[in-house]
């Protein structure tokens, strides 16, 4: 019976990997642009990255990139959060087409000099990683773009309330997944998402 | 982190960690008086409010539980305690 099971199992499990060929989702409320109304896409940005050049979204348009919104002295979600991007550095910090954006919350402190120390005590790749500040208020803007909620707050730990979120971002702009940064299993599945992301890509070229 | 294995050089590990196992120093002054700043790593806060079962608790976890040491007798806590109370150590 046991046998059944498995055999009945394993047909399902593969079965279920061979038709998962649906495409990725443009996730968020559409937008209007010039009068016509057009999916989600992250708005126009340029920050100071941790090497102290700009890095805008049109630079990012060459490659596809994970986001989340951090703060150094975050005594609470952020380690966590960025033991999980840690996670998706290491896997793919060999490949071009795959970068890493962290937005500090707390630019006052975040100076890109503090940024780049952080990176070097995570041994990160700079190439791969960029940690951004730039304008708080527009950085908390922005967040939310990427459905990050963001504030400030007293009774927070370090002053700051924001989510966790690790999100992906395609070549156009458009979010296609993201996970729980606090949760291991959702960034399991996220670096799946990206590996199906990059097929896609692979697919139109 | 759940699996107390830090994150990098930014928040220290306490599994295989010398400077922690080592008898020298006092993790239970540690768990009570915190440990300032050091370049990225953020300040522990002090834990005074703890009674000396529930530090050497604390620190007997992670001796035995996480890195499969000896314990320390809650008698030696204690004067380490009372020492570290002395110099107010951190």
């Amino acid at each position: 019976m046991s046998k059944v099971i498995f055999v009945l199992f394993s047909f399902c499990l593969v079965y279920s990997c061979g038709t998962d060929n649906t495409p990725l989702p443009v996730l968020g409320k559409p937008k209007i642009k010039d009068g016509q109304e057009v999916p989600h896409y992250i708005p126009d940005f340029s920050y100071l990255s941790q090497d102290s050049v700009f890095i805008s979204n049109d630079f990012l348009k060459k490659h596809i990139y994970l986001a989340d919104c951090f703060f150094t002295h975050c005594p609470s979600i952020c380690p966590k959060v960025t033991k999980q991007m840690l996670r998706i550095h290491d896997a793919y910090k060999d490949n071009d087409q795959v970068k890493l954006v962290s937005f500090t919350l707390d630019p006052k402190r975040d100076t890109p000099e503090r940024l780049k120390m952080y990176g070097d005590n995570l041994d990160v790749d700079h190439d791969a990683w960029y940690f951004l500040s730039g304008d708080k208020e527009e950085t908390y803007d922005l967040c939310f773009e990427f459905f990050i909620t963001a504030m400030d707050d007293e009774l927070a730990p370090g002053g700051i309330n924001h989510s966790g979120q690790i999100v992906l971002v395609d070549q156009e702009g458009h979010i296609r997944s993201f996970a729980d940064g606090t949760d291991p299993k959702e960034v399991t599945r996220l670096l799946k998402d990206i590996k199906k992301l990059l097929i896609e890509i692979e697919a139109k070229n | 982190m759940d699996d107390a294995s830090g994150l990098k050089n930014v928040i220290p590990s306490l599994l295989d960690n010398a400077k922690i196992l080592d008898d020298t120093y006092s993790l239970a002054c540690t768990v009570k008086n915190g440990h300032p700043p050091s370049n990225l790593q953020l300040e522990m806060p002090a834990f005074d409010h703890l009674t000396e079962i529930e530090i050497s608790n604390i620190v007997n976890f992670i001796r035995t539980d996480l890195n499969g040491k000896k314990p320390i007798s809650i008698l030696d806590i204690k004067s380490q305690l009372n020492l570290c109370k002395q110099r107010n150590e951190r």
